[in-house]
């Protein structure tokens, strides 16, 4: 399976559109790290970390992302 | 899995052969059964196949029979961050915490900030107590392997389940945003004072009360295509909304559109048969759905105070299937 590159994990953080085949967990944690980077758009590369990190650790999440 | 609706005895009797469960009831039938692989927490509100009633004199079992093994756990509300370190590879947990306690408030606020949370199916429910009995009893969780009963903590079991297994936790919201104000909190927790609705900074209460808004009906959020209901409480004296499951800061609510038949929209929300699945709906949709006597598809369940997919919910219906 392919890793899934910063520019498309920075696109999944900073657009809203739907997650529709993803598990539960992805969409709640994708959800939550849309809403801090809105919160705090200078989080963003921290998030992009974090989801880079989630993605590594879960073949779900690498699941539910790749297919976007 | 095997939902039933169990005398004591027969609950009994297959604790003992062995099998993983959870199980629902009354205080005192929980504290009566034997130790085992099980957790339980207090709820006499249920549906059945029969549909919804208060049943005191039985409880509520579900049985994991493609579960190798399982471990139990009880975290207090310091230790939050500690429930994935029980996750048995490939395996789920369920997770039952007591309504009002501190861990309640605790998992609600914090526990999305873990991000290992996630790492694998994480479901269960807020237990409660009969509504008449509110401020005289309190709600309990069980520790079944070692019979201790808890009014503060999560009970945890974690279940091991064979290679290859696939595990499906998701909601059945049956709440749609409605299409009108957008409302946005500036901060989270279980009550707001102020929103920002439609962009204005704006006394919620007041905007509940002048709108005469319904507030049986929850607020939905779209967590990137799961809607997530957050319910209203209460509107205090002092101006305060209070909720049953905390706002977060910046995400985009909206009313959610009324409701005319609760059982036939939960009926007609899920492709899956459902009676083999494990499930928990909330008292909010058991009260304002009128479910007594009716039937939600084929989902039985306990009618809990709050339920847990991951993160606290309310008014949803939660499912797992284990294939």
């Amino acid at each position: 399976m392919a890793i899934i590159d910063d520019t498309k994990l920075r696109r999944i953080i900073t657009t809203s559109s739907d997650l529709a085949a993803a598990s539960m967990a992805t969409r709640i944690v994708v959800t939550r790290m849309r809403v801090e980077v809105t919160n705090y758009p200078d989080r963003l590369s921290a998030k992009i970390a974090e989801l880079r990190d989630f993605v590594k650790q879960h073949d779900f999440a690498r699941d539910d992302l790749s297919a976007m | 899995m095997k939902n039933e609706l169990l005398s004591l005895a027969e609950a009994a009797d297959r604790i003992r052969a062995g099998h993983v469960m959870t199980i629902a009831g009354d205080a005192p039938l929980l504290a009566e059964l034997p130790k085992g692989k099980w957790i339980g927490g207090t709820s006499v509100y249920f549906v059945t196949d029969q549909g919804g009633a208060v049943i005191r004199d039985k409880v509520f079992c579900t049985t994991f029979s493609k579960a190798t093994d399982a471990k139990v756990r009880v975290v207090g509300p310091d230790q939050i961050g500690t429930i994935p370190a029980g996750y048995a590879v490939g395996g789920m947990t369920l997770i039952l915490i007591p309504a009002f306690s501190q861990t309640h408030t605790r998992f609600a606020i914090e526990g999305a900030d873990h991000p290992a949370l996630f790492g694998q199916p994480l479901a269960g429910w807020i237990a409660g107590v009969h509504l008449d009995d509110l401020g005289a009893e309190t709600p309990k969780v069980v520790d079944g392997e070692t019979g201790t009963i808890h009014e503060d903590g999560a009970a945890l079991l974690h279940i091991s389940l064979p290679e290859g297994s696939t595990i499906d936790l998701d909601i059945i919201n049956i709440f749609d945003q409605d299409n009108s104000d957008t409302l946005v909190f500036q901060d989270q927790g279980f009550s707001a004072r102020t929103a920002i609705v439609n962009g204005q900074k704006t006394a919620f209460a007041d905007y509940l009360n002048e709108n005469s808004i319904d507030t049986r009906l929850p607020l939905v959020a779209n967590y990137a295509g799961s809607h997530v209901n957050v319910s209203v409480q209460s509107i205090d004296d002092d101006g305060n909304v209070q909720f049953y499951a905390p706002v977060l800061p910046g995400i985009e609510y909206r009313l959610a559109k009324p409701i005319a038949d609760y059982a036939g929209r939960f009926a007609e929300s899920t492709q899956t048969n459902g009676s083999t699945d494990y499930s928990c709906n909330c008292i909010l949709n058991y009260l304002y759905g009128e479910l007594e006597g009716k039937t939600t598809g084929n989902f039985t369940g306990p009618i809990t105070f709050g339920e847990i997919a991951y993160i606290l919910l309310n008014q949803t219906l939660v499912r797992v299937t284990v294939n």
